[in-house]
C-alpha cells in the first residue's frame, strides 16, 4: 500500500509553516533549541514526504561533531513546545493577561546563556520583564499557569486535528505530539493531565 | 546546502530570505547527524563570538589583562587592591579591572559573551566557586561570603574553552584550558 502524501503546495506550506516557527523559537529563546526540536520532531518531518531531504548531502567536519554537546533528550520537550506555541499561536490562547505575560517573559524571552535550563526559570530574578511581576516567585507561578494553558490548547488543538481524519492533519498532530509528551511536564513543572503522551 | 551557510544562520548573518530558504531546508532535512552538526557549528560560532568581544574591547583591556598575569605570574605576593589601583594607574589608566573588591562586594566586571568563573580560596587554601563557568551578560557584583579569612584570595578566570557549567579546579585547570586568571587578596584593614 502507498504511504500516504502531502500534494506539493500543502508541503510547502507545511515548510514554510514549520521554518517560520523555527526562526522565530530561536529569536524569542535560545540558539540550542534550533537543533534540540530538529532532534524532537525527526521522525514526524521525514513523514512530510517529497519534501523531505533525508541526508546531509555533504561530509559534517569531524570538528564541529566533536564540538556537539550530544544529546540533550530531556530538553527536546522544551524546544518541541516552544515551536509549537509559536507555530499554532498558543500563547494567544492564555487569556489571564499576567500569566501570559509570565510566560513570555520566563520562556519567550531571548536568554543569552543559552544553555541549561534554556530559559530564565531559573533566574527569574534577572528576566528582563521581572520588574512587572510583584516577585520573581509570582513571575514563576504566572508563568507556570501561563504554560499550563498553552499546553492544554495544543491537546486540543492535536485533538481536532485527529478528529479530521485526513492525512494532513494527521502529520500536523505529529508534529504537536513531542510538544505535549510527558517529559514536559516535569520540565514545566506542571501538574499530571490524563491526555499526557507516553 | 554546506557547513559555511549553515554557520551563518547560526550567526544569523544571511538576509532574510536566504535565512528562510535555510531555515526551510533544516526543516526538511532528517539526517540524524543533523542535530548534532548544528550543536558542533553553534558552539563553534559562540566560541569565535567571545573571542571577538574580547578584541572587540580593546587593547587597553587586554593589555591589563596580560600586565594582571604577568605580575601574578611573577610574584610571590598577590596585590591588594589598593596596591592594584596603583599599578593600573601607572600601566595607563582609566583603569578598569575586570575584579574589585570592596568591603563585602565583588564588582565583576567581564565583557557580554565571554564566558567565565569566580573562586575564592580562604586563608587554608580551600577552595569555594561564586559563580560559573558561565558565559558573561555584563557587569555584575556578587557578595562575598563570610568567615573566609583576612587572607581570601579571589580568583577570576576568563576563556573561551571554559567549560560552562561544569565545576572547575580553581588556578591550574583553568591555566591548562588557555584562561586568563585575575587575582585580588582581600587584607586586613
Amino acid at each position: 500500500m502507498q504511504a500516504p502524501k502531502l500534494t506539493p503546495p500543502q508541503a510547502d506550506a507545511l515548510v514554510d509553516e514549520l521554518a517560520a516557527a523555527l526562526e522565530e523559537m530561536v529569536a524569542r529563546s535560545c540558539a540550542d533549541m534550533a537543533p534540540l526540536w530538529l532532534d524532537a520532531t525527526r521522525s514526524a518531518r521525514a513523514l512530510i514526504g517529497d519534501d523531505a531531504v533525508p541526508e546531509l548531502g555533504f561530509v559534517p567536519s569531524p570538528r564541529f561533531m566533536a564540538l556537539s554537546k550530544g544529546a540533550r533528550s530531556r530538553y527536546r520537550a522544551l524546544a518541541a513546545w516552544r515551536h509549537a506555541v509559536l507555530w499554532q499561536r498558543a500563547h494567544v490562547s492564555v487569556a489571564d493577561a499576567e500569566f501570559h505575560d509570565a510566560m513570555e517573559v520566563v520562556y519567550f524571552t531571548a536568554y543569552p546563556d543559552n544553555a541549561p535550563p534554556y530559559s530564565w526559570s531559573q533566574s527569574a530574578a534577572k528576566a528582563p520583564g521581572v520588574e512587572r511581576f510583584e516577585s520573581p516567585t509570582t513571575l514563576k507561578n504566572h508563568a507556570k499557569e501561563g504554560c499550563w494553558h498553552s499546553v492544554d490548547a495544543l491537546l486540543r488543538r492535536k485533538a481536532a486535528l485527529l478528529a479530521r481524519q485526513d492525512w494532513e492533519s494527521e502529520l500536523r498532530s505529529r508534529l504537536l505530539r513531542p510538544a505535549t509528551r510527558r517529559s514536559l511536564r516535569e520540565l514545566l513543572k506542571l501538574e499530571s493531565h490524563p491526555h499526557w503522551e507516553r | 546546502m554546506d557547513e559555511m551557510t549553515l554557520r551563518r544562520w547560526a550567526l544569523g548573518t544571511l538576509p532574510s530570505q536566504e535565512r528562510r530558504d535555510v531555515s526551510r531546508w533544516l526543516v526538511r532535512c532528517t539526517d540524524p547527524a543533523l542535530p548534532a552538526l548544528l550543536h558542533g557549528i553553534l558552539q563553534d560560532a559562540r566560541d569565535e563570538q567571545a573571542d571577538a568581544v574580547l578584541r572587540r574591547r580593546g587593547p587597553l583591556w587586554t593589555r591589563l589583562a596580560d600586565a594582571w598575569q604577568q605580575l601574578i605570574d611573577d610574584s610571590t605576593a598577590f596585590l591588594s587592591s589598593g596596591q592594584a589601583a596603583i599599578a593600573l594607574a601607572e600601566a595607563g589608566g582609566p583603569p578598569p579591572p575586570p575584579l574589585q573588591l570592596a568591603a563585602d562586594r565583588l564588582h565583576v566586571s567581564v565583557p557580554s559573551g565571554v564566558r567565565f568563573a569566580l573562586y575564592v580560596t580562604d586563608d587554608n587554601g580551600r577552595a569555594e566557586t561564586l559563580c560559573g563557568p558561565e558565559e558573561s551578560t555584563g557587569d555584575r557584583v556578587v557578595g562575598v561570603p563570610r568567615g573566609l579569612g583576612a587572607r581570601a584570595t579571589f580568583w577570576l578566570v576568563w576563556g573561551a574553552q571554559l567549560p560552562v557549567g561544569e565545576p572547575l579546579d580553581v588556578v591550574g585547570s583553568a591555566r591548562g584550558q588557555g584562561a586568563s586568571v585575575f587575582a585580588v587578596r582581600q587584607v586586613e584593614p
